[in-house]
């Protein structure tokens, strides 16, 4: 056999030779590698998550910022008919002698304001209140059903309100328009949204305000809630009305 | 056959690309998969296996830190190889480890004596340990890696006669030990 032959079989096997390193051999080269970047999946998570908080941080900026919705004009604003809406309507027929047909309750604007709207005397129907009006129109919240963010609650105590301020005027003007029916509405929305706003404030968390910023990108939730207050309000004064004879 | 070997290519190539990536998982898997042969050639450079594994840990971070210019033509492993090697002559320069003889082996290091056969690598590795530093180097560059002669005196800082003459006189090393140790058979013609 020639030398090259035995030169071609030593480079084969030499070639192949291996020598085991050492455990901390890789350990040396992974001390001097560059940093490992943020795999692809990882990065879009935090991507996500970033542009999130974002987004309910800068939607709860303008929620915080933005003002109130102002009343339309050329409709009679009633903020608080107990202490206002009355006396001025008294005074301007100051000498004129009360309308027989329509006298007017003067302890009626004392009346504390969430009082009921119940026009029987309290002692022929004993017991009967606000609740049991609520009850009656189906618009009290059954004892064991949640009531998300409290706004069943509010929205019942808002249709306390509104009745009373109804009737009020009804008791001293002998009619409601609808225009005022529909400012009144208006009024008891924006306090509900008010009051939703104010709870985000006193309680802030991002996933509150993720949630409010959610409601406020829907366009309709303003119209629904007055929807409500509305179908509300007819509810309970259809059962009023079945109620009294 | 074919396609194995194609998807093998593809599946080496991968890895690199993941390892190119920064991927560590990638890097420790191509670093498992090459380093005990990278040690062996080292250890064939560097007689020391403690210098031997310094000089691999040292090529590895070269290799890692340059795979992005790795334009996936050929073989991996032959690419990490001549990083490698040129590691390792670079060390041996550093140390002033290397001189080139240009006087015939005659009554210096002396070779061990054969073994049972001539191919055993453990054998081939206390005969090329003991030619002296040129002789092997050159020998292990040609013979073993495979560079010409214009290759090794580029890598070397030598002229090619130098490199021509330092692997005949480690060839001629190697024949007489292999003579002497009666296997005539091999080397002589």
């Amino acid at each position: 056999m020639a030398f090259d032959d035995v030169e071609k079989q030593w480079q084969k096997r030499l070639r192949e030779q291996e020598v085991k390193p050492r455990e901390a051999a890789w350990e040396a080269i992974e001390a001097r590698l560059a940093p490992e970047p943020l795999r692809r999946g990882r990065q879009a998570r935090l991507w996500l998550a970033s542009a999130a908080a974002g987004l309910a941080l800068a939607m709860g900026f303008f929620w915080f910022l933005r003002e109130p919705e102002a009343v339309p004009l050329g409709e009679p604003v009633v903020e608080n008919p107990a202490a206002k809406a009355p006396l001025p309507t008294l005074q301007s027929e100051q000498g004129q002698p009360p309308r027989e047909e329509r006298p007017v309750n003067l302890d009626l604007p004392a009346m504390p304001s969430g009082t009921t709207l119940a026009r029987v005397p309290p002692g022929v129907q004993g017991g009967r209140g606000p609740v049991a009006d609520r009850e009656l129109a189906g618009l009290e919240a059954s004892p064991g059903a949640p009531d998300t963010a409290g706004l069943s609650g509010r929205m019942a105590r808002q249709l306390d309100t509104l009745l009373t301020q109804v009737a009020f005027l009804e008791e001293v003007r002998g009619t409601v328009t609808d225009a005022e029916v529909d400012s009144l509405l208006r009024q008891a929305r924006d306090a509900l949204v008010r009051q939703s706003r104010r709870d985000t404030v006193s309680g802030i968390d991002a996933m509150t305000l993720l949630y409010r910023a959610e409601d406020e990108l829907d366009q309709t939730f303003r119209e629904q809630i007055l929807e409500k207050l509305k179908s509300g309000m007819n509810r309970m004064r259809t059962a009023v009305a079945n109620h009294n004879p | 056959m074919k396609v194995k070997i194609i998807s093998l290519f593809r599946d080496e190539y991968s890895l690199v690309r993941k390892a190119a990536a920064g991927d560590r998982v990638a890097q420790k898997a191509v670093y498992g998969s090459l380093a005990p042969r990278m040690l062996a050639l080292c250890r064939r450079y560097v007689r020391d296996v403690h210098f031997a594994e310094d000089v691999m840990i040292e090529g590895f971070v070269k290799v890692f830190a340059n795979l992005p210019t790795f334009r996936y033509q050929g073989s991996f492993e032959g690419w990490v190889r001549r990083i490698m090697v040129r590691e390792a002559i670079d060390f041996l320069r550093r140390r002033q480890f290397v001189v080139y003889d240009e006087t015939l082996l005659e009554n210096r290091h002396e070779l061990p004596g054969g073994g049972s056969d001539p191919y055993e690598v453990e054998q081939l590795e206390l005969l090329i340990d003991a030619l002296p530093e040129g002789y092997r180097l050159v020998f292990n560059l040609y013979v073993v890696e495979g560079y010409k002669h214009h290759e090794i005196a580029a890598l070397l800082d030598i002229s090619e006669s130098t490199s021509k003459s330092q692997l005949f006189k480690a060839r001629k090393a190697l024949q007489e030990h292999l003579e002497e140790t009666s296997y005539h058979s091999y080397g002589i013609r």
